[in-house]
């Protein structure tokens, strides 16, 4: 109880947290300095799985050890975690994995779920890599039936793919793997999107409408359709289903020969995201699209990469950032700056960065970090386990 | 039945014989009400089953809230069974949509004693409609808008305060 006298909004612990659990994560993330109790009420573990979660930290690709590691946020930007206290949030090294799953490759990260794929060279003669979610809150995990292409031959390539699971329209998952003709070199056009359903345990095979495009990018999955990034600062959007391919224009590119900037698309606070993500150029366009009906992309923000720099680097360094990811409840953008080897986070709003972490064992990708918004609920959907 | 005997009277409203039961609060108000909306709370449900008679003592309640709480269930109970699909189904929801907003117009003083009878009572549907009142009318507040609020005391050390406000600088103020 408070201290002093019972005033007439008085609730129990039990009612207090029946509130908190119809709160948005931003309003659970403020609240926890309300008073120590509250604190203790968001942070309970007991509680996790009734609270909306956020952002709570990043899955990287490592180069020691593990293939990979996960590096948590501070415990503000973490709302429900309090520092040392309770059950570790995530079994970051996927412990409850049969050894069966061999080596693992880290590919897609999607509201609590992860999707890798395993490389089982335990046996004399390889079978092809299968693919695996799990739930690292939960520590629950699924085998996947093989899909029709799995990297081996039949002139395609399999190289991406996502997991997407939106437990606010279904406790159902979905994994697309984008099929790439492998014939048509140097570039690979996307010939299909092959898209797993938890639902009906099997595999689909949804030809690409666009003819002639090229995937160039971090794709993501938002409002149940998968974003892929395309070649001229192009977005390609499709539904499980495979029927409508939905290709917009993020800005016109003026030089129509050049391919641009890897794109990142990403979503933060309902909205999709996408990122100019070139290296070669120290300005960063961040442009948002408002609704998924909507064709238009807005610039929402430019950053300018050598100003993430502070002194005495600022004019000696030339910078190499990736991007970690987007905050989905706040305005922050995450850059992974490999010089200096730190996790920054950048508040598009005021312009100002902080210095997340310093992570040393980071291993070069193209997309190296896998936001993850922890899940606590139970029950992996799954009709078939193999 | 041992119903029965905890039937303190039968009306005759909606055309209809209907069993009622009265239920007497914390102040000693007694309230008669249908079974079929007192049956809307649990606990009641329960008590009725178990059987007494002078009427059901729900001495955590007091006269104000218990009224507010049974012109919910006396509205809830009313609604006809659904008929998917059908326009008067709809237009029921509509309207019980418009009571419940219209029940939930008072002030954090009132809706705190509703969660607290909601929750005794076992009514689970006054129970979810007031804490997401609750949660709407708090959402955008800052912490010290909460505290005002709920007379709750900043317990947090200065140092403890510079702490959170640090951490929580460009992220969620």
């Amino acid at each position: 109880m408070e201290q002093g006298t019972t005033p007439a909004t008085y609730l129990p612990d039990e009612l207090v947290v029946e509130i908190l659990a119809r709160l948005p994560a931003k309003s659970l993330c403020r609240f926890k300095c309300v008073s120590h109790r509250w604190r203790r009420l968001i942070s309970d573990p007991a509680h996790r799985a009734r609270f909306v979660q956020t952002l709570s930290g990043f899955f990287f690709l490592s180069d020691e050890g593990p293939r990979f590691r996960f590096t948590a946020l501070p415990s503000s930007v973490t709302p429900l975690e309090e520092d040392g206290d309770g059950p570790p949030l995530v079994d970051a090294a996927l412990s409850f994995l049969p050894p069966r799953c061999g080596e693992i490759e880290m590919l897609d990260s999607c509201n609590g779920l992860l999707l890798l794929r395993c490389y089982n060279e335990l046996s004399s003669s390889p079978p092809p890599p299968f693919y695996v979610v799990c739930n690292p809150a939960t520590r629950e995990w699924v085998a996947l039936p093989q899909p029709r292409y799995n990297g081996y031959g039949q002139g395609a390539r399999t190289w991406y793919a996502a997991v997407g699971f939106d437990p606010a329209i279904s406790s159902h998952f979905y994994v697309f793997q984008v099929v790439e003709v492998h014939d048509a070199m140097p570039l690979l056009p996307i010939a299909a999107v092959e898209v797993y359903s938890s639902e009906t345990g099997t595999w689909v095979l949804r030809e690409c409408k666009p003819e002639w495009i090229y995937f160039y990018g971090r794709m993501t999955y938002f409002n149940g359709s998968l974003h892929l990034p395309i070649e001229h600062e192009k977005v390609v959007s499709v539904d499980p289903n495979g029927q409508s391919w939905k290709v917009t224009q993020v800005r016109h590119c003026e030089d129509h020969g050049r391919r641009e900037g890897r794109g990142y698309v990403g979503h933060s606070q309902g909205r999709l995201i996408y990122a100019n993500n070139d290296r070669k150029y120290d300005v960063l366009s961040i442009y948002v699209r408002e609704d998924q009906a909507s064709r238009e992309w807005i610039m929402k923000h430019n950053v300018s990469k050598s100003d993430l720099l502070f002194e005495p680097w600022k004019h000696m360094l030339k910078p190499t950032y990736y991007i970690a990811g987007f905050h989905p409840d706040g305005d922050l953008v995450f850059f992974y700056d490999r010089t200096r080897n730190m996790l920054i986070s950048y508040d598009m709003n005021h312009g100002d960065w902080h210095v997340v972490c310093t992570l040393e064992d980071f291993r070069h990708a193209h997309h190296p970090f896998f936001p993850y918004v922890p899940w606590y609920s139970r029950g992996l959907a799954s009709p078939n386990i193999n | 039945m041992a119903a029965a005997d905890s039937c303190d009277g039968i009306s005759t409203s909606g055309g209809g014989w209907e069993k009622t039961v009265t239920l007497v609060s914390s102040d000693d108000a007694r309230f008669e009400v249908r079974e079929a909306a007192a049956s809307l709370s649990q606990t009641v449900r329960r008590m009725i089953r178990a059987g007494g008679d002078g009427g059901i003592p729900l001495p955590k309640v007091d006269a104000r809230t218990l009224s507010t709480v049974l012109e919910y269930c006396n509205k809830h109970a009313a609604v006809p069974a659904p008929a998917p699909e059908s326009s008067s189904a709809e237009a029921a929801a509509v309207d019980l949509e418009w009571f419940d907003k219209e029940l939930m117009h008072v002030d954090l003083a009132t809706l705190c004693s509703l969660i607290r009878a909601a929750d005794y009572l076992e009514v689970a549907g006054l129970l979810d409609l007031t804490c997401k009142t609750v949660a709407d009318m708090i959402k955008s507040k800052t912490a010290e808008e909460i505290r005002q609020m709920f007379g709750i005391q900043n317990d947090f050390t200065p140092e403890e305060e510079e702490q959170l406000s640090r951490e929580n600088a460009g992220v969620f103020e």
